[in-house]
């Protein structure tokens, strides 16, 4: 092949956002993460319940 | 230069054209060409495809070895499942006679429907604990791993059928298409590993806009793993529709917009949906029109431009750019991204072609796998 494709491998991610003061935190993704799960308190305001916002893949580079 | 009493500058001289040598140098390959040239043709092309048709195989045999693994760790069941997974990657799906199109629509539907549902209670089947979500996902795979093996023996069946009767021109479209075949090989062979884990894919971008609208209302289901919700928003009635996440399913917005139409009148209806992308646009970048925004084998499509048309509902579509292998495997960060934007441009859409009092329909269209609501 004369022009060889760039292989790219994405590493996922969780953002989880606090419900409260929207505080976010992006952390490697863990099995049974989806978008929209609830996960534990806020460690930031103690009021709000943090949530995964998004999950996405980064390219490794 | 003279080796073995032969003068080469002599033998090579391009003023004496007398040489025999000379004449042969430049006479034989040109008939070997004329006689010869679609064979080696032949040759070079099939090494080419011989070496896609290696990687297809190993596609296939990986993603099936995946799935089987899979089936065996997480549902445990009672006895090898390899004789029954090997059996459904053999299904095929015989499409109605088109000689007379009028009425094809529901019977396309009809069919892949039956498919759909029989796949579904063979996945069920294989365990008796199976949850809702495991059944999506091994359906999904399931899906993969069909198509990767469908994928190989038809590109195998071409390169041998131009082999055997050594047939150049047959040989020729193959090779134009095996550079796509093999992207969407690729991108099937990386999306089971998305699927396993339940990791949101491109595809997903349009559940998950509509699901982040979705949050703090009342959800309620509205067709087969399907759910609908409403709001209000500046004096007007919002309904949002998607998928049912985090399973890995698209519904069916057809069916759901039939009922919610028999309930409800909206003004005007919204889609979001992912794209594909034109080679040169940026993953992740938007691009509104109209029509119903929805992929597919097109019965979904058909389904509700008819409800549309026929209570004369416009209807307004977002899509969101990206590449085969970007729909079908982990979203990535420009996709997500984009959600804030599209949300916004929602909301404008609405503004600009609802007055107060009226209803508009935003449906977020898309496989919903790793996306609540």
């Amino acid at each position: 092949m004369i022009f060889k494709k760039k292989e790219e491998v994405l590493d996922p991610y969780s953002i989880e956002q606090c419900t409260s003061c929207n505080k976010t935190t992006k952390r490697k993704f863990k099995e049974g993460d989806y978008v929209f799960k609830t996960t534990e308190k806020c460690a930031s305001c103690g009021n709000g319940q943090m949530m995964i916002a998004k999950i996405f893949g980064e390219v490794i580079k | 230069m003279d080796f073995l009493g032969t003068n080469l500058d002599k033998l090579f001289s391009s003023n004496d054209n007398s040489n025999p040598l000379m004449w042969l140098v430049w006479i034989v390959p040109i008939f070997i060409f004329m006689l010869y040239g679609q064979r080696i043709q032949l040759q070079v092309t099939s090494s080419e495809i011989n070496k896609g048709l290696e990687k297809l195989k190993s596609y296939r045999d990986d993603t099936r070895k995946e799935l089987i693994d899979y089936v065996k760790n997480t549902l445990k069941p009672s006895e090898d499942p390899t004789s029954r997974l090997d059996g459904y990657f053999e299904y095929f799906t015989i499409m109605p006679a088109d000689m007379d199109p009028n009425g094809i629509v529901p019977k396309i539907r009809h069919i892949m429907r039956t498919r759909e549902d029989s796949t579904k209670e063979q996945v069920k089947s294989l365990s008796p604990n199976i949850s809702h979500i495991e059944t999506s996902k091994i359906t999904n795979i399931l899906e993969a791993v069909t198509t990767l093996h469908l994928l190989y023996k038809m590109v195998r069946h071409f390169f041998l059928t131009a082999k055997k009767q050594n047939n150049f021109p047959l040989i020729l479209p193959l090779q134009m298409m095996l550079p796509f075949i093999m992207e969407e090989a690729e991108a099937l062979k990386i999306a089971v590993s998305a699927f396993k884990q339940g990791q949101p894919i491109g595809d997903g971008i349009g559940p998950m806009i509509v699901g982040k609208m979705m949050l703090d209302t009342e959800k309620k289901s509205v067709a087969l793993e399907t759910v609908w919700s409403e709001k209000d928003f500046e004096g007007r009635k919002l309904y949002f529709m998607k998928a049912e996440g985090p399973a890995a399913t698209v519904g069916r917005p057809g069916d759901a917009l039939e009922k919610i139409i028999a309930e409800k009148k909206p003004d005007i209806i919204v889609m979001v949906d992912a794209a594909l992308k034109l080679e040169g646009e940026d993953t992740g970048s938007i691009a509104q029109g109209f029509g119903a925004a929805i992929g597919g084998i097109g019965t979904e499509r058909f389904q509700i431009e008819e409800i549309a048309t026929k209570h004369n509902i416009p209807i307004y579509a977002i899509v969101i750019k990206q590449s085969i292998k970007e729909a079908i495997t982990l979203m990535k960060k420009e996709i997500a991204d984009s959600s804030d934007k599209v949300t916004s441009q929602i909301y404008d859409i609405i503004k600009a072609n609802t007055k107060t009092g009226q209803y508009a329909l935003v449906i977020g269209v898309g496989n919903t796998i790793g996306v609540a609501q």
